[in-house]
Order: structure tokens, then sequence, then C-alpha cells
């Protein structure tokens, strides 16, 4: 797990966002940004007495549950390039948990002209650029095309926690483990869980979806990609939508369409 | 009469239950009868070497650590491997290489810790187990599992997660 300081490292980061993102808008993202509230139990009042955070500032309103802040970033291939606490569930919230998590500075020290994208709870800075959020997306359509290309990137981190969290199963419960010993073992899980991606993208299994693209098998040979508008049937032939779309009316010369999934 | 007769029955089948019970029972002690150096012996010492014997073997069978170069030879060209530590066995190897250093081993006489693996209960707990019981434990598996299917005994493989208890830890956020 190693955020990139250097522009050396920041330039494959860089280049394999650009791949996802569709027409290669996005050249500089070098990370997708995310908290995640961790699920834990009440913890003990031993370790909670020595700071101002109370036992009960781990109890957060929104989720429901005792929990802890993780605030992480992700590469294009759902590998963690940083994974830290941001602070008590309860009453940490993401803007200020990345400050202390030590992300913001790491942030700040990236090269120039390399970015992050996060979603709308985090302050905007030169280097940390979240997506337009409730009415201002609706306010302005440019506001709107950008947020469909930033979600593209965006995706990953929600991908990468998903991911971690269905393996390692651990997780699927609140953790019971003492306060002082999260810490380690977030970092240990997300260490594990960039070893499994870097196997299985050096075995060669694609997982991206989102990089796969073809032409529709009828004659319209428009190019599909599978994110946006495209249907697969179960032999291997790509429909597009339009085309399937005028099959259903009736319009259409051919007799069948192989079923979709 | 016709509770009478499923009382009946059910008594028959009870005794030829009991009997059976019976025959193996005594078809078990015979073997351990037949150990047995000293056939002179009263009842009542014959029962107590029975039921030492008896948990002696139980023990032989069911407290041996978990033996893993057996486990991956086995084990090594299926599914069921790579299932349980989450990765293939190569990248498991060099995972190991990279951590063994900082891992809690005890020296250990090698010989001495062979001629216990084959025994009963002992040997010491190998690097290669430890991870496999951490892969384990972070993917889902509780204390009580690992400590069946690893055969390792519940306090050490607590210290094994999470070190020695020490005195008050102090938790900074920070």
């Amino acid at each position: 797990m190693k955020f990139p300081k250097s522009p050396e490292e920041c330039a494959p980061l860089a280049a394999s966002f650009e791949r996802i993102s569709h027409q290669s808008v996005f050249t500089n993202c070098v990370g997708a940004l995310d908290g995640y509230h961790l699920p834990i139990q009440p913890p003990s009042r031993s370790y909670t007495t020595d700071n101002n955070v109370r036992s009960s500032s781990y109890f957060s309103s929104h989720y429901e549950s005792c929990g802890i802040n993780i605030q992480a970033c992700c590469d294009a291939h759902c590998r963690f390039t940083f994974l830290g606490i941001g602070g008590a569930g309860g009453i940490t919230k993401d803007r200020a948990a990345v400050i202390d998590s030590g992300l913001a500075d790491l942030i700040e020290g990236l090269p120039q002209g390399y970015i992050c994208l996060a979603d709308c709870a985090y302050q905007p800075t030169e280097k940390l650029i979240p997506l337009y959020g409730g009415d201002l997306e609706l306010k302005n359509n440019d506001n709107a095309n950008f947020n469909y290309f930033a979600s593209q990137l965006r995706i990953r981190i929600e991908k990468a926690f998903a991911l971690m969290i269905r393996k390692w199963g651990i997780l699927h419960r609140p953790l019971s483990n003492d306060l002082p010993n999260i810490k380690d073992l977030i970092t240990c899980i997300g260490c594990l869980h960039n070893i499994c991606i870097d196997e299985r993208l050096k075995v060669g299994e694609e997982d991206d979806v989102l990089l796969q693209s073809s032409r529709c098998h009828l004659p319209c040979q428009q190019l599909v990609y599978m994110d946006s508008c495209a249907v697969v049937s179960t032999s291997k032939n790509w429909t597009c939508v339009m085309c399937l779309s005028l099959f259903y009316l009736g319009l259409t010369p051919f007799r069948s369409i192989p079923t979709t999934y | 009469m016709d509770s009478v007769n499923l009382l009946a029955l059910q008594q028959t089948r009870a005794a030829t239950f009991f009997s059976q019970m019976a025959l193996a029972i005594s078809q078990v002690t015979a073997v351990f009868d037949d150990d047995d150096d000293d056939d002179d012996e009263e009842g009542v010492v014959v029962v107590k070497r029975r039921r030492r014997d008896n948990k002696s073997i139980l023990q032989e069978e069911e407290q041996q650590r978990h033996r893993w170069d057996r486990f991956v030879i086995e084990h090594q060209n299926t599914a069921l491997l790579r299932r349980h530590l989450k990765m293939t066995y190569d990248s498991f190897q060099t995972l190991l290489e990279l951590i063994r250093p900082h891992l809690p081993t005890i020296k250990v006489d090698e010989e001495m810790d062979a001629a216990v693996r084959g025994g009963a209960g002992g040997g010491a707990i190998i690097p290669e187990l430890q991870l496999y019981a951490t892969i384990r434990y972070l993917s889902g598996a509780s204390y009580s599992d690992i400590c069946f299917f690893c055969c390792i005994s519940t306090t050490s493989s607590l210290y094994r997660l999470y070190g020695r208890p020490s005195g008050q830890s102090t938790f900074l956020l920070k």
C-alpha cells in the first residue's frame, strides 16, 4: 500500500484511470477517495476517557450503529493506495476525517497537475475534486456532464470497499476487537486485498466489465460499451439497446434476437 | 390392545439395541484387553485401566497438530487450498517470505520437534500455520473454529492473534 508522491509513480496510475474513463476524458486522476463507516462493538469506557472522545461519540445515528470512520483511496484496479482511520464514527464527518487521517497532506503533496476524485461530502481543494451534489447537479448541464464522467472513476472506491468486505468475512458483522488493534487489522486486510487483486491481474482475468466494448452484431454495427448501452446475449453476441427496442416494436426484419440476461 | 403391542415392540427393539451396544462395547474393550500385559488382575483395576487406555487413544487421534505439509500435498492441485487461503499457494508463499522475519517463532530443536509432531498433541506452531490461521480468522472464522481445525490450544491461538496481553493500553486516534 503506497500513496504516489513522485511524478513517476503517478503516471501509471493516471494511465490506468484513463483507460476506464469514457473517451479518455480524465487524464490526470490518480485516485478515488471515500469514507466508510466500519461497524464495531461499542468500545469500552477505558479507551474513551483519555480523550475528549466519549463512548457515545462512536454511535452514528445515520448508520444506527457504533463505528469508526475509515478513509481510503484506491487506484483504477480497486487496489488501496491509502487506508487510515479518520476518527470516531458518530461525530467525525468526512471532510474532517480526511484531514485527521493524514490523507489530506498526502493529496496536497501530489505533483503538479494530478488530482483525486471524491464524492460531494468533501471540501474542494486544488488537488481534491469532489463531485457536484444535490441541486448543483441539476442547476447546470455542464455539472451533470462532469458528474457522469467523474462517477465512472469514483465508482472504483465503492467497488473496492465491496470487494474487501465480501472477501474478508470478519467485516460482515461488527468488529469485537480492541480499539488499538483495529488500525492494524484494517491495514492488514487492505494489504491482503491488494495481494489478491495483484494475483488476479497477473493471471490475466479481465474483471473490468467497463473496459469491454464490441460492435453490435446487428447491421447497425454501433460501438457499444458494457456500462452504458449494451446488452449481452447468451451467445456472446452484443446488441445495442436501440436495435433491441426496435425489435420489440416490430420495426426490424429480424425474426429473433438471442435472449438477454 | 394395540398400545400394549406397541409397547412390547418398543421394549423388544430397545432390548435388541442394548444388546447390540453391549456387543460393540465388549468388542471394543476386547481390543484393549489384548493390549494389556497383565491378565491376572482384579476387575476394578481392569476397569480403571480400560478407561485410561480409551482416553489416551482419543487423545492420539484428536489432539494432533494440524499437519501443514501433508495438508498442502493433499490439496495442492485442488480448488480447496485456494479457497481456504483466498489466494494461490505461490502468492501465499511469497507473502510468507515477506513477513517471516516479523513472526513470533520459538527456536526449537528440529529433531525433537519432529519426534513430538509424530506423537500426540505436540509440535511447534510453524509460521505457515500462523499465517493460515490468521487468514482464516480475517475471512470470518471464529476462534473456536480455528482452534478446532488447526488443532491449536485456545490460549496459544489468542496469543498468535493478539500478542501477549500487556498492561493498560491507551487508544490515541492519530
